[in-house]
């Protein structure tokens, strides 16, 4: 089984994306062969396409997918019209946010499900994982409820069955949440010699 | 200030409404100067210059353009969704909330340095295609109602789906 993973960040290095397919490659095993590409570089749709599955794994920018993924996905949709593919890989989809709750992703997930069906491939399911940030540093008592969403998940996509939506947030209070990653930003604002009344009260640009 | 960001051909835009030429009080945002770069997540307009994008293009000023009380976003529906200028544009806006969070309403929100009072910000969506589907629908009815409130509590607005802006929108 050949598996097609389409990492959506933009960043070049150090995504919690492209941890996230690195985590699911290793769970995957030998029970199948992971191809990965880069939203970014939308090219080599024969071979994105030659595939079991195709999964989309992406963070979530205000509420949606990062403005480039569109773009690959509508390029994809292009070819895919122009070139229909032999095998119509199931399409699935994780997106991962920094806000606590797993389920704002929901809208997001939806959109490649809009376009799985404006391509004629199978949706199958998406996983929306929340504190997306947090996550290599939460215990694994605090990440009961997401590593357990991500296996139904894996079970779900090694299955080629569709399912409902996984939504998971992270095994701690909202209110720890917001604690600990509000004042996560502090030491990062003075590193660059700010303080928090700098970014609550920004100086006009000069010049 | 009245904002409106649209992903229509800016020359045909203005020409089909020319009363908001030469406004002070209105501001067009279109894919004018080349193709806008995309947000690379680097969080700078967050904590190295509050309210700047360090992108080198001429949209870098997207944090305190796409702001006033009134926001007005016309965009082409793509997969229940916004087209990637309009998206371009939001992405790279982000610096216009600060990186911290706060629970509103029980969800997570970025807290916002304005828009607290109810109707401190009008944001009106008009989505235009021939044939957006219920689904489509569905998920932007979704998203335009997250985006309302990630844009601060005090955000009342309308989400219109139409087939042609130039016949469906009036300004």
């Amino acid at each position: 089984m050949k598996i097609t993973m389409i990492m959506g960040s933009p960043k070049p290095k150090g995504s919690l994306s492209i941890r996230l397919i690195e985590d699911m490659t290793a769970a995957i095993g030998n029970a199948g062969q992971v191809l990965v590409f880069n939203a970014g570089k939308p090219e080599r749709f024969e071979e994105v396409l030659s595939c079991d599955r195709l999964v989309f794994v992406y963070p979530l920018y205000f509420d949606s997918q990062p403005s480039h993924v569109i773009t690959y996905l509508e390029q994809l949709d292009k070819f895919i019209k122009e070139h229909p593919p032999k095998k119509k890989p199931s399409v699935y989809a994780v997106c991962n946010l920094g806000f606590y709750e797993g389920y704002q992703t929901k809208w997001s997930l939806g959109r490649i499900q809009c376009w799985a069906d404006a391509v004629g491939l199978p949706w199958k399911a998406g996983l929306g994982l929340g504190a997306g940030p947090l996550l290599p540093y939460l215990s694994p008592g605090e990440r009961k409820i997401t590593d357990k969403g991500k296996e139904q998940f894996l079970k779900l996509l090694l299955s080629d069955t569709a399912g409902d939506n996984i939504y998971t947030e992270p095994d701690i209070t909202k209110e720890m949440f917001v604690e600990y990653t509000n004042a996560n930003w502090i030491p990062q604002l003075a590193a660059n010699g700010l303080t928090v009344d700098d970014v609550m009260n920004p100086k006009p640009k000069q010049g | 200030m009245k904002v409106i960001v649209h992903d229509l051909d800016p020359e045909e835009f203005l020409n089909a409404f020319p009363s908001l030429k030469n406004r002070e009080d209105v501001r067009i945002i279109a894919e004018t100067h080349g193709t806008m770069k995309k947000c690379i997540g680097c969080f700078s307009c967050w904590i190295k210059t509050p309210t700047h994008c360090i992108i080198k293009d001429d949209y870098n000023d997207m944090p305190t353009q796409f702001a006033g009380e009134e926001r007005i976003v016309i965009s082409r529906c793509v997969y229940g969704g916004y087209s990637r200028f309009i998206k371009s544009v939001l992405d790279r806006s982000i610096g216009n909330a600060t990186p911290f969070f706060e629970i509103r309403k029980g969800e997570l929100k970025h807290v916002m340095r304005e828009n607290k009072g109810e109707g401190s910000l009008i944001f009106s969506v008009y989505m235009y295609g021939d044939t957006i589907t219920d689904l489509e629908k569905e998920m932007m009815t979704g998203l335009y109602n997250a985006n309302k409130a990630n844009l601060g509590s005090g955000t009342i607005g309308e989400l219109h789906f139409i087939s042609d802006v130039y016949t469906e929108v009036e300004f």
